[in-house]
């Protein structure tokens, strides 16, 4: 008898398919025992410094024991007062279509921007803990001795001691971005895990989606937030945003090791940290990696092209995350292909480049990448545009420009972030052009360099053939 | 008074851990097999406040949970071993921050959540990265073995976004009421509803596209409404 056609119902169909997905994981081994614990307490003694400060911080407060203590603590607890600004359910403190002011008992304050959210979510002797929700705040943390004050955002953490500082985080872009003015803040969050310090003068932009991080030297360059002055006075008044970063006087990033003694042992303290990390570029994210050849900014716009978004416009590159490809390339053809190919900045060039071939727009896409390889020449994203190139002359069959181009990336970034799939894929094009002879050495290659890379199991097959 | 089996009170057991508090207060420590019995709040607060052996009981109770929703999102073939070391991480970092400690289960699954969704975009990114490589077998015959059907299965849910792949997940897969969904996804019950709608109807059609799959799934037994 012919079996049912579960696709005559969908929800027969569905249903199947769960059954074959729990089945499936039912027979995948046993769920992590001693093994797991083990690893996680070795992650946790040397990520010691986070996990420490959220399950040991509160045990010097436990030794003091009953009551007295505690009185006294609670009674030099720092208070908040709103200036302006609206406190809503839960404790949230919004700022509306003005900017916002919340001041506190030990002299610190806290301007907000128009629409921007934040909670205090804790309050103590010596500081506070606030969650920015979003929006951009200006801060001053009048300088004490063991303050304890933490701006928390996203992922992020930022650790303060008494510094002035504006912060902002895009939630629809999961960026940070930190501009130090006075004093130093110690980061922490992806690709910071052990704690990046940031000092005056200094730019931080992460991004959790695409995780990447770059900082930057940022000399008196506009603060982020509106050009319009703080209304209590609590805030400094700061230019506009999108004002080109620090004009010339952008200086190569103190990026990799700001601070050796707390950055070296973070993830993201070698050189090339944000195209480096593990973690593969998500669509958009190209564009923050601090190179020799300066600092650039993230999801702002810096060049005459991509300043057009006076009207609160996101930048290429944050509606390429978005997966706003096509009104990048509708922006990029409104104002002409060859100008913004000309004149975008590096990251609009970077996400120009990205949309046109998640669009599969190959021909735009090419142009984009060969003018990131023409204009910024020795950058890591013109390094990387030769990895893209080959990508996109793999997928029209041209397997010798692949070659090529793949050829190129290697000699470029031998340890760049996509070097194993470019050997890899170079690996693969050989064994179907030339045979498995002529890939066999490349396999090798592979397997000595990438023993667990993306292409290993078919090195492997390679090398093991006589 | 008889002690519970395995207490120790430490004032018969002074000693450099007496944990005797200053001003005579009587501390007792339990020793962690006694601490599988502590429910979900006793076990934030002992995280919060420092526990050494919080972590520990922790991992036990909610490995196995953590270790199938992600085996669940990301099929059998994926190692999640980091992913699940990941979970737990920013539940130690995130602990302090819970209004509701008795409800430790579904943070958990809120984090796991939001790992499965980070994951997904580091996927999706890598996938792109590989644009050229789509050695995808032709369907052919309803002659597939479990395990290819499996990865078949897979390759459908990458075709959806991570909040919808999540959904799906969470939702059909692990069974989570609306509800639960929402809160764990942090979103409306009609967000939640709309965006496992959308994960729902997207899955038949491309289910439905893949006819050695179809072909595989109706050789299976109908499955038993409950």
């Amino acid at each position: 008898m012919k079996p049912a056609d579960p696709t005559a119902n969908p929800d027969e169909l569905v249903a199947r398919l769960v059954e074959l997905a729990r089945g499936a994981s039912a027979g995948a081994p046993p769920a992590p025992g001693e093994d797991g614990l083990r690893s996680l307490e070795l992650a946790l003694l040397r990520r010691g410094r986070r996990p420490a400060r959220v399950l040991w911080a509160l045990l010097p407060a436990a030794a003091l024991g009953a009551g007295a203590g505690v009185y006294a603590l609670r009674e030099r607890t720092i208070t908040f007062e709103v200036v302006s600004g609206k406190v809503g359910d839960g404790g949230y403190v919004t700022s509306g279509p003005s900017q916002g002011a919340v001041r506190f008992s030990d002299q610190s304050d806290l301007g907000l921007e128009p629409g921007t959210r934040l909670r205090i979510t804790d309050l103590e002797v010596r500081g506070a803990r606030v969650m920015l929700e979003g929006g951009t705040l200006h801060a001053r943390i009048h300088s004490r001795p063991r303050n304890r004050w933490t701006l928390a955002a996203g992922p992020y953490i930022v650790h303060v001691t008494g510094t002035r500082f504006d912060l902002a985080w895009r939630v629809d872009e999961q960026t940070l971005d930190l501009r130090l003015r006075e004093g130093s803040v110690v980061v922490e969050g992806p690709l910071a895990e052990a704690g990046l310090k940031v000092a005056a003068g200094q730019h931080l932009i992460a991004n959790a989606n695409a995780d990447t991080l770059s900082l930057e030297e940022s000399g008196s360059g506009a603060a982020i937030g509106s050009s319009s002055t703080s209304s209590s006075g609590t805030a400094p008044s700061v230019p506009a945003v999108g004002a080109a970063p620090s004009g010339g006087s952008t200086a190569p990033a103190s990026a990799e090791a700001p601070d050796p003694s707390s950055a070296a042992s973070g993830p993201a303290s070698g050189p090339e940290r944000s195209s480096a990390s593990n973690a593969p570029a998500a669509p958009g994210s190209r564009g923050a990696s601090p190179s020799a050849s300066g600092g650039q900014t993230l999801a702002r716009g810096a060049g005459p092209v991509g300043h057009a978004r006076e009207g609160g416009q996101a930048s290429w590159g944050s509606r390429v995350a978005t997966g706003d490809f096509d009104g990048v390339l509708d922006e990029a053809e409104r104002r002409g292909l060859g100008r913004a190919l000309a004149e975008a900045s590096r990251s609009d060039l970077a996400a120009l480049a990205d949309a046109a071939r998640y669009a599969r727009r190959q021909e735009v896409a090419v142009r984009a990448l060969t003018a990131e390889r023409a204009r910024f020449p020795g950058t890591v994203q013109a390094r990387d545009a030769s990895f893209f190139l080959a990508g996109l002359a793999e997928g029209q069959k041209s397997d010798g420009a692949a070659l090529d181009w793949y050829d190129t990336y290697l000699r470029e970034s031998p340890s760049g972030a996509y070097a194993s799939q470019a050997l890899g894929r170079k690996m693969m094009i050989v064994q179907r052009v030339t045979g498995a002879a002529q890939a066999r050495p490349i396999a090798l290659e592979y397997l000595a360099r990438f023993p667990d890379g993306p292409y290993a199991p078919q090195a492997r097959q390679l090398a093991e053939m006589q | 008074m008889k002690d519970a089996p395995g207490q120790r009170r430490l004032s018969e057991d002074p000693g450099p851990e007496s944990g005797v508090a200053r001003g005579g207060a009587q501390v007792l420590i339990f020793p962690e097999a006694g601490l599988a019995a502590v429910d979900d709040a006793g076990l934030v607060k002992m995280l919060v406040g420092g526990d050494a052996r919080a972590p520990r009981v922790v991992w036990q109770r909610f490995a196995p949970l953590v270790h199938r929703l992600l085996r669940r999102a990301f099929g059998p073939e994926y190692d999640v071993a980091d992913l699940v070391q990941e979970v737990f991480l920013v539940l130690f970092r995130r602990a302090h921050t819970m209004r509701e400690p008795q409800a430790l289960t579904a943070f958990v699954i809120s984090i796991t959540a939001h790992t499965i969704r980070y994951e997904l975009r580091r996927k999706t990114a890598l996938s792109w990265l590989r644009f050229g490589d789509t050695e995808v077998a032709a369907a052919a015959e309803a002659d597939l073995d479990a395990r290819e059907a499996v990865k078949r299965l897979y390759r459908i849910l990458d075709h959806l976004s991570s909040n919808d792949r999540t959904a799906f997940v969470l939702r059909f897969i692990e069974g989570l009421e609306i509800a639960d969904l929402a809160r764990t996804l942090g979103v409306s019950p009609a967000t939640t509803k709309r965006r496992v709608a959308h994960a729902w109807r997207r899955v038949v059609v491309h289910a439905r596209r893949d006819a050695a799959l179809v072909g595989y799934l109706a050789s299976l037994r109908p499955v038993e409404s409950s």
